[in-house]
């Protein structure tokens, strides 16, 4: 018993207790029901049954105890009581508490991302279910519009998360030779608002479709959001809107915290110059989550406010079913959304890019080709990508005169991650690839995402999006470059650090499986939707017509494909981890620090802090006609010195 | 074999697959809309766009084999039998290769953005005097049409006259909407508070659909209506028969929900009968 408080347990019983408690309070002493002119008592009974379950669960797990007994005066923790926060001597129960060893938490992130993952690819098979043949006859449309926006929601919030939470906490510090992140009390709060952020947000369903409304009361706007109907929906919107905004909050505070590791944290000799790509690219996405977050959280906020207090930002029309005094703007809500929203998707494949690099170097036994211009790229798509949201109101009537400024910078941003193409094939042409599953997954992201980029180009022009806007080939277009470009990084990055963070080895066997069936799976799905989407079929529609049904039943049955072989990933990192064969420091004979230190990985990583002396890229023999090209970082002593 | 012979075989396969698919694609693209890949194009727009399109598909060719070629060719070629014993040559770049792909890549996207204005700017063209204007009004779940040059005769069926220019003054009541003729090229949002305009001429007789193209509610599946272009004569006789109230309202889902049947297959269908009543 002693052992199970603090813990996710205790967390998870005061966090109901403190939901019931908070939306009692407003039924009990403000209200009920909705006032035809007031507030609305049950949303706002909602709100603050989720403030009561945050606080809840953040007792349970133990996270105000450092700032009580600060605010109490009592003595500023030594080092031994620091050691004790961070899981010393707590074996398996340091993983579900608050506890502040970066390796932990990048644990933790690990398993509930996976836990999206699946909670999010669930939604997309019930959408292919939905429209294997025309007629809305899996779901009423407006179940079916509450899946779809859930699907598209929970899966940008998983991939948001799925490389800056396990890979950006996990391996960055140890890559860059710091014993733990610049602040491990707000890394491992940011954890601690993923997860309530997470059951908040699967309230959706539960209220909007189960307890309250029925079919219209689900979510209808899909993941944008945009607010004269986010403001007219149903009851589920509100559990939607505050998941969202605290899973934002705590992905500022990941944010925060990487950016600062990275700046302050790189031990003597990890220049900028030899900093590996994977943490260039993960600096990037840090940089557009802490910058770009704050707009779409604003947005959520001005939701709840509109659709509780009646405040009016978004809503435009009065009478009828209107909603508060009218006078708002549907166009501010979609400049917030898209401002946060565009930098958004380049913040989800930055860190892909960089991991794919790194694992195209290890497993091609050959140095980066073109460090500098890799960096170009990644930065240039970080500066970029906050000029062009508005390629996504090509249609909506704002501001016309500045159209062609943003197709400007969105045409540009093809210059920048051309680049990144250009280091991808210089580092593979002449290597010695060993084509192990990380290997495999990295080469398929180069396939993926030149398809993804070049249908972008079709998109970032003006007339030719017109056509194009709203329909399947803009759904399929970023799903190459998220589930193609992303996940692919992913799916790369666990098989490539799963044995450091584990102690395990992935079964290849099953890897290779996984990989094929996913890269089948996926590209004639895919494929066949850009075809649907030049027909002219629409986004987001439960029914269509017969024209598309041949394209449509070729997509459901290839995405059954894709999510069967992303079974047996789930079924492969679980037995592996329970039985897998044990992993060695360092399997796949790659260069950067978190290699050279021991698996498991020990509490603060080094003994001693290294000295780098070398970049991560020291492979190579000679080149045929003469001496090698030196590059920025170069040298070829050990890499670690002291 | 040696570095030039790797380079020269793997440029070969690059030109072959290129030249071998622009032929295609020169041979397929105008067969597109006769096969129903792509809709119908029935205004000066969708001829615009439909070569826009065709021309942005030659371009990106090209670059699509030449990283699938140079990748594919390295992973076939250069695959180590497991575990390499040996490292690759320790290339750490090619300042020529570099300068050169940065060059091509500024020249391809400012031609891209050169050629996309040039389009975007005749697409803008300035009305001509005898435009037809039509007010077009998004309402949860269907389009409300009327045309003030008439007397403000409204319907929610359209109907427009075949090489006529058209210009459309959207707007919408309730939520976000988007007026979506897929065969004109037509797609402008509906924004509640605010008008929005865009203008095409339709040049083919036949029968389409007004679809919306943004998520606007429970029934957004449903929000899909037909048009006709039809000739000058026939335009004239729909606009009379508007004067003297004989147009048949469409249903709007909403409406149609009292006699909806709990079965989704035909409330599906009865759905789609609902517009045509």
């Amino acid at each position: 018993m002693r052992k199970l408080v603090p813990s996710y347990f205790a967390g998870a019983v005061l966090g109901a207790i403190g939901f019931f408690l908070g939306s009692q309070y407003v039924t009990h002493f403000i209200g009920a029901g909705n006032a035809p002119d007031g507030p609305n008592f049950d949303q706002q009974g909602l709100v603050i049954g989720f403030i009561g379950l945050l606080f809840g669960w953040l007792l349970g797990i133990g996270a105000f105890k450092y700032p009580f007994s600060w605010l109490l005066a009592m003595k500023d923790p030594d080092h031994e009581e620091e050691m004790r926060l961070a899981g010393k001597d707590a074996g398996v129960m340091r993983y579900f508490r608050f506890t502040t060893d970066h390796k932990v938490v990048g644990i933790q992130y690990l398993v509930v991302t996976m836990l999206m993952l699946a909670l999010g690819g669930l939604g997309a098979m019930l959408i292919r279910t939905e429209l294997i043949t025309p007629g809305a006859k899996a779901f009423p449309t407006g179940t079916y519009n509450t899946i779809v926006s859930m699907h598209g929601m929970l899966m940008i919030l998983t991939t948001i998360s799925f490389f800056i939470g396990p890979f950006g906490n996990f391996v960055v510090p140890i890559m860059i030779g710091a014993r733990d992140m610049a602040f491990p009390r707000l890394n491992a709060l940011s954890f601690a608002l993923l997860f309530p952020g997470l059951v908040i947000f699967m309230m959706t369903p539960i209220f909007g479709l189960i307890i309250m409304n029925g079919d219209g009361g689900g979510v209808q706007t899909g993941w944008t959001v945009y607010g004269t109907l986010a403001d007219q929906t149903g009851i589920g919107m509100t559990p939607l809107a505050a998941g969202v905004l605290l899973i934002g909050a705590s992905s500022i505070m990941g944010a925060v915290n990487l950016v600062t590791t990275v700046i302050t944290m790189r031990a003597p000799g990890m220049t900028w110059t030899r900093l590996p790509m994977t943490v260039w690219g993960i600096f990037g996405a840090a940089l557009l989550a802490a910058i770009g977050t704050g707009a779409f959280s604003a947005d959520l906020l001005l939701i709840l406010l509109d659709r509780i207090y009646k405040t009016s930002f978004f809503y435009v029309a009065t009478g009828g079913n209107a909603v508060g005094a009218g006078g708002g703007s549907s166009w501010l809500s979609q400049n917030l959304f898209w401002f946060f929203g565009h930098p958004e998707v380049y913040l989800i494949v930055l860190p892909a890019f960089g991991i794919v690099i790194d694992i195209l170097v290890v497993f091609g036994r050959k140095p980066l080709f073109g460090y500098k211009m890799a960096v170009l790229g990644i930065m240039g798509v970080v500066v970029l990508s906050f000029l062009v949201w508005a390629h996504h109101e090509f249609v909506s009537g704002w501001a016309p005169e500045i159209r062609p400024f943003y197709m400007a910078t969105t045409e540009m941003i093809s210059i920048p991650t051309g680049l990144v193409f250009l280091v991808v094939l210089g580092t593979l042409w002449r290597g010695r690839l060993w084509m192990t599953t990380a290997m495999l997954f990295a080469m398929s992201f180069i396939w993926n995402f030149l398809i993804g980029g070049l249908t972008g180009v079709f998109l970032s022009d003006v007339p030719a999006d017109v056509q194009l806007h709203g329909g399947m080939f803009v759904t399929a277009h970023f799903h190459y470059t998220i589930v193609g470009g992303a996940l692919m990084g992913f799916f790369a990055a666990v098989y490539f650090w799963f044995p450091k963070m584990t102690g395990r080895m992935l079964d290849e066997r099953l890897g290779k499986i996984h990989f094929w069936g996913t890269q089948i799976g996926f590209n004639v799905a895919f494929l066949a939707m850009f075809y649907v989407g030049l027909q002219g079929m629409p986004r987001r529609v439960a029914d269509y017509a017969p024209i598309f049904a041949p394209a449509n039943f070729v997509i459901s049955i290839f995405a059954f494909i894709l999510a069967a072989s992303i079974l047996v990933f789930f079924y492969n990192v679980i037995a592996s981890w329970v039985a897998g064969e044990k992993a060695v420091a360092n399997p796949w004979g790659a260069k950067s620090l978190e290699w050279l230190v021991p698996t498991p990985v020990p509490l603060e990583n080094f003994e001693e802090i290294p000295v780098v002396a070398s970049g991560p890229y020291d492979y190579g023999e000679p080149v045929d006609s003469g001496k090698p090209i030196p590059a920025a970082g170069g040298g070829s002593a050990g890499q670690v010195a002291g | 074999m040696n570095e030039p012979q790797h380079l020269r075989r793997a440029a070969l396969i690059w030109l072959v697959l290129t030249v071998v698919s622009l032929v295609a694609a020169w041979i397929i693209g105008p067969q597109l809309a006769s096969w129903g890949s792509i809709p119908p194009v029935a205004s000066n727009r969708a001829e615009d766009v439909d070569k826009l399109l065709g021309i942005f598909t030659l371009l990106s060719i090209p670059v699509f084999w030449l990283v699938v070629v140079f990748a594919g060719y390295a992973a076939f070629t250069f695959k180590s039998d497991g575990r390499p014993d040996r490292d690759g040559p320790g290339i750490r770049g090619h300042m020529p290769t570099q300068v050169t792909w940065v060059i091509v890549s500024v020249i391809l996207v400012s031609f891209l953005f050169g050629y996309g204005l040039y389009a975007y700017n005749s697409l803008q063209s300035a009305s001509a005097a005898n435009t037809l204007v039509v007010h077009v009004n998004g309402e949860q779940w269907l389009w409300n049409y009327s045309f003030p040059q008439y007397g403000n005769a409204s319907s929610t069926t359209l109907e427009l006259p075949v090489n006529r220019p058209v210009r459309f003054d959207i707007t919408s009541t309730d939520v976000q909407h988007s007026f979506w003729v897929p065969a004109m090229d037509v797609k402008q949002d509906a924004v509640p508070g605010v008008t929005t305009h865009i203008s095409a001429t339709p040049t083919q007789i036949g029968s389409y659909e007004v679809r919306c193209a943004e998520l606007c509610g429970v029934y957004h599946s449903y929000m899909e209506t037909p048009l006709l272009i039809v000739s000058e004569s026939d335009f004239e006789s729909y606009i009379a028969t508007l004067q003297s109230g004989g147009s048949a309202r469409i249903a709007s889902p909403a409406n149609a929900l009292a006699w909806m049947v709990p079965d989704a297959d035909s409330r599906a269908s009865s759905i789609r009968e609902g517009w045509v009543a």
